[in-house]
Order: structure tokens, then C-alpha cells, then sequence
């Protein structure tokens, strides 16, 4: 263990950096730990990771966080752990990582770590992974089995050189007791493997499991493809972990680790290879090839797709490589391997040297099958392309490409005279003031629109408002009528009489009845559905008042005022009316 | 107040002097460093307005003068990088707009590139970007203000020939500014969504992955402007417009 801490303390922070080994090989798995301790209550503002240059980063994150308050004083413990590999040789830096607290940067020292080339493994400061298992060293023993343990699981256990092998940990502790604080201390070494993580969990996730009775919290640790390199009895190590179990008041930190596995690797059948077989071409795969587009004219470039999908290594998978086809320029291919996917992708650029009808040949890649245990020749469908037109002159470099190098003139500095601001990229949909010039225009027309509506229903003649008319208006004819017959003015009190009589019915039976004559609108009013006998006291009423206007004799008050009580029956019953459903009109 | 007297101690700090002693504001660092750049002294004035920026300082006529004065050492990259920075905050810069495509001629002279049609974008990009956001927001607005103009005055015109050429002319506006919208919205969505880079050095190899141990893919030269797809420890996974893919070391990226 290689450990650097920072130099001083810095008033309440610590960041202390960790390497698993001071001894590495280019692309061996190196784990970095960065553990940061904060006496007090308040946290760190930033913290800023450790550089890894010279190295990869295969995967980060927070592997715990802890608080503890112990006599009243609060003291934080965080750890990020990372998992990186060396990619040249040397001696290598990490870190420093750094966190700024209170307004102070506080770093960790920076550790180095010697790289070798090769593949060996530095000796392991885990156990050796070939021992056997030591009785309970999978967890505290309870008397009715251990309370947490990792079980190891890989499949399958035979397999032939190159073959893939699914190998997972996973940790049980029992359902009746607590646990925290788990951390890896070693993981388990593939020695003689292709090692490939394979979707392990960043943290853990814990469900339950019922096991010969018994109920486990059961959390997976991690999940790695593996292929064997060589041949014989090969070992998975142990995978180390530490862990603390409580139950009720009482807490206690263990060490636990996963039994070590036995894979037995075959060699490759030596009979049926075919020619041109790579070893790690092990695996059933299907290949497809594609071409972007199967016309183009002359000039174009198109873009030949080489797919191999399947189970098997395809970091590992060798596809023949297209050098030279016949009417086409080749150029390097993007590869791009995507193991979770189990698919190797090949892009080459072909750029077609003459028109016509040209064809990209069949590929070939001999594969191992371990499935049938027999080898296989992928080949993909030729493909056809015609290119159409003329085809442009070849490019031919520069003869002289530093020729004219700063030729073209630029325009002069702008002067320093308008004042410095600090200015913002445009962003049109976050101003206030575009929105409301883009919503303006649709507000207006829906306020015109709106008002035009309103305006048209307000002016609008409805039945109610038609017949609310009429009432005022009747109402009117009849307060005219009793201050004339106050007045003494029979002609006229006669006349408003008539008229609200006459209103009343030009409303009920919407059309005017001014022309018609007494029998015609008798007629028409009993077609309408008036009762007769309404009918006959109407038209004598109607008789009465044109009689008492054009009278001779003097104004009688009383007489006024019995007209003017027959007249309010009279509209009370026309109102009362239910008009017979015919044609309107005399 | 209170921001520039900020400004002024910030300065001062960057420069590593006392503040009571060397205390200078923006502006006069500033004109300083135009000074320096006016005697020929371009690394100095690089320097003193990299120091500008870092405050942070985000000004269009700052970036465009850095531009110059990279363009003056050579640094093709660099210019290009800040003239399109330049450009991005003040999209009416026309003399930006020629110092760029200055600096892009005399890049192109440097390096024959292998990658043909990489750097051509799809027709729609194209499209958007032909004005910048400010120009399209105008010019939506314009029709925008227009179209729903013609559609109120409908209203108010007696159906007759008048009233039919009305309909036919407000149609084929709102065409227009539909198609105005889209073009807005996407020169917005893609200044938005878009996370864009400029190549600073001369020339780059791009990786299989984020490793210099990594296969080298294929090469780029300086001012070629990329897509940023990912970022890991000091890398960043690049996408050229024909889909070419590749990692890059951060530093030798200009984001925009």
C-alpha cells in the first residue's frame, strides 16, 4: 500500500491519496483511493480529483460517506475511489487531489507508482488465489451459518482457450443483522484472463433472498467477462472485503472473502483450422457488412460498414483487414469494439478511383464455434456500388504547403476606447422582452377577435331581449295611458290603450297586425291558437277604444279606469297564451 | 461600485502584485495590452489579455484582438478559436467575420487535408447557421409581426379582388415565416445543444481512446471545428460532421 497524505493539516481538513500497489503493468487495474476527513460541522466547498496523466480512468465515484459525532464534535469522513490503468511505461504520477475548505485549498500529496511493460502481475498483496479456502473465512460464524459471506459464481467452468467465462460476486449478509461501512479491500485476481467488467454496480443495491431458509440481504460486488489466455487449471482469487455487522447495540468490524474458482481451459481443436484463424477469434458471431450507399458520382466517397455481433471477445476478434480492392482507395478504418454490446464495428472510407459498376468482395473471418466445438468461416454478401459522372483529377499535395503562409491580410485590433463589459452569448428564448414582442402580435389579434365578439353578441336580438323590449314598452304604453286618463285626455288615453294591445300582439305573434282588418285578425289570432272567447273580448276591446276616441261625449275617469283594467286582464291572458305551431305571417 | 472595485483587486491579485501598489483597472490592462500589441510585443499582449479573460472577462472586442494578436505569432489555432468566440458574442462583427475567414485561408495553405468532406456539415446545420441567432430572431419577427398583421387587416376588407390577393399574399407570408421560425429555432437549438470546439494546434492526432498510448486515428489541423461529445480525465471524445469519431487532449481543444 502506497499512501501520501498532505503535509500539514489544515486547520479542520485532511485528503490523504492511496495506490493498492507501488508497482503496476501497463494495463493492469490500479486502484486509487482519495479518503478526505473534515473535523466540524461545516463541509468542503469543491473538491477537486487527483490527476491521472499517463494513466485511463476505468471507472470513479464516492465509495462511502460517513459522519460521525463524538463528544459533540462532528467529524466527516469521505472516500472516492477510482479504478485506472497505467498506459506507458515509467514512473508515473497521481494526484494531487484537492479540496477546497473555509476558503482554503488543502491537497494531498502526489504518489508515484512504477510501471513496468508486460503482463505479470506484481506478487499479489492479496493471499494466494490458489489456496483453498480457510474454513469460515467467509464470515463470522453464528452457529446457524455465517452471517455474511461472498459467493463466487462463474460459468461455465470448462471451456475452450478464448472462450467467454461470466464470473460474479456477490455478498449475503443476514437478514437479521445490520451492516455498514462495506469496502473492497482486494479484488479478486484474474491472473492467466482477459478481464472485462461487465456492468458491475457503481454501489451497492441490496435485495433479499431466501437461502436453505434462511433470509439474505444479497448485494452484487461485481461481474467480469473473462477469457482465457492459456491453457490448464486457471484460478479466480479471492475477492476481500471489509465490512461492519451490528446487531442491537453491539458493532464489529469483519474481513470477509470469496473462495477462490477453478476454470479448466482446453486448447483449441487442432484438426478442421482453417486457414487464416486467429486465436482470439473464439465465439458465434454473425457478420454483416453494409455500404452507406449503393450510387454515387464520381468524387464521392462511401462508407463501408463491417459489423461482427455475437458472444465471444470482439476487443479480441481479428477481421481481416482491407488493403487494396480492386476500383477503390481504402483508407485506415474507425474501429469501435463494444463488449456489453458483444459487437466489433469496422468503418473504412472507400473512395471509388473509376466509374461504372464496381463490387466490394465477400469478407471472410475463420471463427472458433466453443458452442459446436467447431470452426467456422463467416462470410459476408459482396456488395455492389456504381459510380456515376466524371471523375475529378487526384488530389496531389501542395508542392510548397508553407507558400504563402500568412498571405491573406487581417483587419487591426479594435481599439480599447468603448469600455470593457462583460457580455453574454445572445440567447433569444431567455429575454423577457423577445417573448413578449413574439407574443404581442398574437395578443392583439386575440383582443380584436375577442371584442369583435363581444360587440356582436351584445347587439344580438334574442327572444328574451325581444320580449323584455316588448314588456317595456307595454309597460310604457300603460303608465301614458293612466296619467292621461288623470289628465282627462280620453282621445289619447284611448290611443296608448290600443297601441299596447296592438304591441303586445305584433310580439307574441312576431309580425306586424296594424293592416289587417278586425275579422282578419280574428282569424288570424284563433289560427294562432288564441281561444275565442279571448279573441272576441280582444277585438271588442280593440272596438271600444277606437268608439271612446272618436267619440263625442265628455271624458268619463271611471270609464278610463275600468279600460284600463280590462286591458291589463286582456295582456295577462295574452301572455298566458300557448300559440298553435304554424306558419307565421297573416 | 462594489463590482469594479472587485475588478481591480482581482487584477491586481492575477498580477501578482500588491494591491495598494499595482492596482490597475480592467480597462487600463486593457489598453495596455493593445499597446503591447501595437509594438510588435504579441506574446506579451496574448498574455496580459489571457489575464483579462481569466477574471472571467467574456467581451467580443477582447476575443477578437486576441485573435489578432495569435494570428500575428503564427498561432492559427488560437486565432481561430478566439475570432469565432468573438463572433458567438457579437454576431454583427464583420470584421471578425473576415479575420476568421483570413485565418481559416492561411490554415488551409498549412495542411493538405486527408479527410475530405469531413468538415461539411449536414444541410439543415448549414441552413441555420448561415446568419447568426440575432439575425434570424430579427428577421422572425419581422415576418412574424407582418403575417399576423395581414391576417387582422383581413378582417376589416370587403370580399372582392382586394381581399383574394390579401389572402394569397398572407399565405405565402406565413410560409415564409414558418419557414423563418424553423430556421430560428434551429440556429437556437443548435447554439443550445450543440457543445462545439475548435483544434488549437497546429496539427492533432485523434485516438482511438483517451489514452495517448491509444491508436491514432486520423489527424486534424489547427481551427477545424469539431462537436464535443464527452468529456473524461483531460480528454474529450470528439465527432467530426461526417461521423468520424475520436478522443483529443482538452488542452489541445478550444471550447466554444
Amino acid at each position: 500500500m502506497v499512501c501520501a497524505a498532505s503535509p500539514a493539516w489544515a486547520q479542520q481538513a485532511r485528503v490523504q491519496l492511496s495506490l493498492d500497489r507501488s508497482l503496476a503493468y501497463v494495463g493492469e487495474e490500479v486502484r486509487v483511493e482519495v479518503a478526505i476527513r473534515i473535523n466540524g460541522r461545516v463541509g468542503y466547498e469543491r473538491y477537486l480529483p487527483p490527476s491521472f496523466e499517463g494513466f485511463r480512468v476505468l471507472g470513479s465515484g464516492m465509495s462511502s460517506q460517513n459522519i460521525e459525532i463524538i463528544n459533540m464534535q462532528v467529524r466527516r469522513t469521505e472516500s472516492y475511489v477510482y479504478t485506472v490503468t497505467p498506459a506507458k511505461v515509467g514512473s508515473l504520477k497521481v494526484g494531487p487531489a484537492a479540496v477546497m475548505s473555509g476558503g482554503k485549498m488543502i491537497k494531498s500529496q502526489v504518489v508515484k507508482l512504477q510501471v513496468k511493460q508486460g503482463s505479470a502481475r506484481p506478487a499479489p498483496a492479496a493471499p494466494d488465489p490458489t489456496a483453498p479456502p480457510q474454513p469460515g473465512a467467509g464470515g463470522e460464524d453464528r452457529g446457524q451459518g455465517r452471517a455474511a459471506f461472498i459467493l463466487v459464481d462463474a460459468r461455465p467452468e470448462r471451456v475452450y482457450i478464448g472462450q467467454e467465462v461470466l464470473a460474479t460476486w456477490t455478498l449475503y449478509v443476514a437478514g437479521n443483522i445490520g451492516m455498514r461501512s462495506p469496502q473492497v479491500s482486494g479484488l479478486p485476481a484474474t491472473d492467466g484472463f482477459w478481464s472485462e467488467d461487465h456492468n458491475s454496480p457503481s454501489q451497492l443495491s441490496y435485495e433479499q433472498k431466501v437461502v436453505n431458509g434462511n433470509v439474505f440481504n444479497v448485494a452484487l460486488l461485481l461481474r467480469k467477462k473473462l477469457f482465457a489466455q492459456k491453457t490448464g487449471k486457471l484460478s479466480l482469487g479471492p475477492m476481500k472485503m471489509g465490512l461492519t455487522l451490528v446487531q442491537f447495540f453491539n458493532s464489529r468490524r469483519l474481513e470477509i472473502s470469496s473462495e477462490a474458482k477453478q476454470i479448466e481451459v482446453l486448447p483449441l481443436p487442432a484438426q478442421g483450422k482453417p486457414a487464416g484463424f486467429v486465436p482470439g477469434n473464439v465465439g458465434r458471431f454473425d457478420l454483416t457488412t453494409t455500404l452507406d450507399r449503393d450510387k454515387i458520382k464520381g468524387g464521392d466517397a462511401v462508407t463501408l460498414q463491417v459489423v461482427v455481433r455475437g458472444d465471444g471477445n470482439v476487443r479480441q476478434l481479428n477481421v481481416p483487414a482491407l488493403t487494396a480492392m480492386d476500383g477503390f482507395k481504402v483508407y485506415e478504418p474507425k474501429v469501435t469494439d463494444n463488449l456489453a454490446l458483444g459487437e466489433k464495428k469496422l468503418e473504412y472510407l472507400l473512395m471509388p478511383t473509376r466509374a461504372g459498376r464496381l463490387k466490394v468482395p465477400s469478407i471472410a473471418v475463420p471463427t472458433f464455434d466453443p458452442a459446436s466445438g467447431e470452426y467456422r468461416v463467416l462470410r459476408s454478401e459482396p456488395l455492389a456500388l456504381t459510380v456515376t459522372g466524371p471523375m475529378p483529377q487526384a488530389l496531389t499535395p501542395r508542392k510548397d504547403p508553407r507558400k504563402n503562409v500568412l498571405g491573406p491580410s487581417i483587419r487591426p485590433p479594435r481599439p480599447a476606447d468603448a469600455p470593457l463589459t462583460h457580455e453574454a452569448p445572445f440567447r433569444p428564448l431567455s429575454s423577457a422582452k423577445l417573448w413578449g414582442l413574439f407574443l404581442a402580435p398574437l395578443l392583439l389579434l386575440g383582443l380584436v377577435t375577442g371584442g369583435e365578439r363581444l360587440r356582436d353578441s351584445l347587439r344580438r336580438e334574442t327572444p328574451r331581449r325581444q320580449q323584455r323590449a316588448a314588456a317595456r314598452r307595454i309597460k310604457a304604453h300603460l303608465k301614458t295611458a293612466r296619467d292621461l286618463s288623470r289628465a282627462g285626455d280620453k282621445e289619447a288615453f284611448f290611443s296608448e290603450v290600443a297601441a299596447a294591445l296592438r304591441d303586445l300582439l305584433d310580439h307574441r305573434l312576431g309580425a306586424r297586425m296594424e293592416g289587417l282588418t278586425r275579422p282578419e285578425l280574428g282569424r288570424e289570432l284563433e289560427r294562432r291558437g288564441f281561444p275565442p272567447e279571448l279573441v272576441s273580448e280582444l277585438l271588442q276591446e280593440l272596438d271600444n277604444c277606437d268608439f271612446a276616441r272618436f267619440s263625442p261625449s265628455g271624458s268619463d275617469p271611471r270609464e278610463m279606469d275600468q279600460a284600463l283594467k280590462r286591458t291589463r286582464k286582456l295582456l295577462d291572458r295574452i301572455n298566458r297564451v300557448k300559440l298553435a305551431d304554424v306558419e307565421v305571417g297573416p | 461600485m462594489t463590482r469594479a472595485l472587485a475588478l481591480v483587486l482581482l487584477v491586481a491579485a492575477l498580477w501578482g502584485a500588491p494591491a495598494a501598489a499595482a492596482a490597475e483597472t480592467l480597462q487600463q490592462a486593457y489598453a495596455r495590452a493593445l499597446q503591447e500589441h501595437y509594438a510588435g510585443k504579441y506574446d506579451k499582449a496574448i498574455e496580459s489579455m489571457e489575464r483579462i479573460l481569466a477574471v472571467p472577462m467574456e467581451s467580443a472586442d477582447l476575443h477578437y484582438n486576441l485573435g489578432c494578436a495569435y494570428f500575428r505569432l503564427g498561432k492559427l489555432g488560437p486565432a481561430i478559436f478566439h475570432f469565432e468566440r468573438s463572433l458567438a458574442l457579437d454576431g454583427s462583427g464583420e470584421d471578425a467575420r473576415h479575420n476568421l475567414a483570413a485565418s481559416r485561408a492561411v490554415a488551409a495553405t498549412r495542411v493538405t487535408d486527408q479527410l475530405k468532406g469531413a468538415a461539411r456539415e449536414s444541410w439543415w446545420v448549414r441552413a441555420v447557421q448561415t446568419l447568426g441567432a440575432r439575425t434570424w430572431t430579427v428577421i422572425f419577427l419581422v415576418l412574424w409581426w407582418l403575417t399576423l398583421g395581414l391576417v387582422l387587416a383581413l378582417r376589416y376588407v370587403a370580399a372582392g379582388p382586394l381581399r383574394a390577393g390579401m389572402v394569397a399574399g398572407t399565405a405565402f407570408l406565413g410560409l415564409v415565416t414558418f419557414t423563418s421560425g424553423l430556421l430560428f429555432l434551429g440556429r437556437v437549438h443548435h447554439d443550445r445543444a450543440v457543445v462545439k470546439g475548435i483544434v488549437l494546434p497546429d496539427k492533432l492526432e485523434v485516438r482511438e481512446g483517451p489514452s495517448d498510448s491509444a491508436k491514432a486515428t486520423f489527424k486534424l489541423h489547427a481551427g477545424f471545428k469539431v462537436r464535443l461529445q464527452a468529456r473524461a480525465e483531460g480528454w474529450v471524445r470528439i465527432r467530426l460532421p461526417n461521423g468520424l469519431e475520436g478522443w483529443a487532449q482538452k488542452r489541445d481543444i478550444g471550447v466554444l
